[in-house]
């Protein structure tokens, strides 16, 4: 039995009802490999994000990551995506994810971002932990990725100090 | 007491608290850093906290013209309490682009980060939150743009472009 609020809203729909973060503090500045191939089996998983406890089987999953790169590789490289992994299986997907190298040079700072939200199907209406990656994987190549380095520091520009990348999973019940 | 809800969660956790979002659409030159000291480009907003366990978490984008210094990784999300007596440097997801290498280009700063209740030393009432940049000790003059929130006078086809900023406070 939902709660009925005043303003015509209830306590079971339109609200958030988990919020999980986390941010890359346990890998600091990394070099980061290439696919060793094409297809899944040579993706790379770059940052196993954080684990959120999915509430509610009817809940949606909004993720967002602020991943921080330096020195661009492969441009425009339309590879990178995040993936949720539930318990019997996992889902994958390239769509709101994207990464700008920025300036066309060799020792410039690259931004990747995503914002997608997985639906109770993506993840066959499970509840439980829930696991968020950030990825790539090259359909056709080899030695594919959007940067060389993770999260650069003053060992990329002297002026700066150690950046870190973020994930915020926002777990909410639509209308 | 909390209330438990039929779908297993309940009103104590992994609920919002609170908001509050500001914006600012002023064409303003920016400054370099002076030694060892930061640049406070955008005072964002300040949010009065309710929890002393809740996280905040904060977006932001900042428009700016005119790349300057890069790769530069100097900028920052700032939390201060206590009239400036607390404070917190948050460098994890605070970066900007120059986009394509040429002067009279759009420079984009994102900010997605979040500030948990240790980071503001278990803080309720006011903190501030600022869009800053400085850098290591000895160099200055650094700045990620030379215009913050451009216009037509950057590019004539163009209009008055403004900065946004969004804080959440939820308890985890």
């Amino acid at each position: 039995m939902a709660i009925y609020y005043g303003d015509g809203s209830n306590s079971n729909s339109g609200r958030v009802i988990k919020v999980s973060y986390a941010d890359s503090s346990a890998y600091g500045r990394t070099s980061i490999s290439g696919t060793g191939g094409s297809g899944e089996s040579n993706q790379i998983i770059l940052w196993t994000a954080l684990t959120h406890n999915k509430l509610s089987a009817t809940s949606h999953l909004r993720c967002q990551m602020h991943i921080a790169g330096h020195s661009k590789h492969s441009y425009p490289f339309y590879g990178t995506g995040v993936r949720a992994d539930y318990s019997g299986g996992h889902y994958t997907t390239f769509q709101g994810s994207s990464y700008s190298i920025g300036a066309y040079i060799s020792s410039g700072s690259v931004l990747w971002l995503i914002d997608y939200t997985f639906t109770p199907t993506n993840l066959a209406n499970s509840t439980g932990n829930i696991t968020f990656k950030a990825l790539y994987r090259s359909a056709s190549g080899s030695n594919d990725k959007p940067f060389n380095i993770w999260n650069p520091s003053s060992a990329d520009d002297n002026r700066g100090f150690q950046k870190q990348s973020v994930c915020i999973v926002t777990e909410f019940v639509p209308n | 007491m909390a209330i438990y809800y039929g779908d297993g969660t309940n009103s104590n956790i992994g609920r919002v608290l609170g908001q509050k979002t500001s914006s600012y659409y002023v064409r303003t030159s920016m400054n370099g850093n002076p030694n060892n000291q930061d640049v406070d480009l955008w005072n964002m907003l300040t949010y009065n906290k309710l929890s002393s366990t809740s996280t905040i978490i904060v977006s932001a984008h900042i428009t700016m013209h005119h790349d300057y210094s890069y790769p530069y990784y100097g900028t920052f999300c700032k939390a201060t309490w206590n009239s400036g007596a607390g404070v917190y440097r948050n460098r994890s997801g605070c970066n900007y682009s120059i986009g394509k290498y040429a002067d009279s280009n759009q420079v984009i700063w994102k900010i997605l980060t979040f500030f948990t209740a240790a980071n503001l030393s278990n803080q309720t009432g006011n903190i501030t939150f600022y869009a800053s940049y400085t850098a290591t000790s000895g160099q200055t003059g650094n700045k990620p743009a030379l215009q913050w929130n451009p216009n037509a006078t950057d590019d004539g086809r163009g209009f008055q472009k403004g900065s946004t900023c969004n804080v959440f406070e939820v308890e985890p």
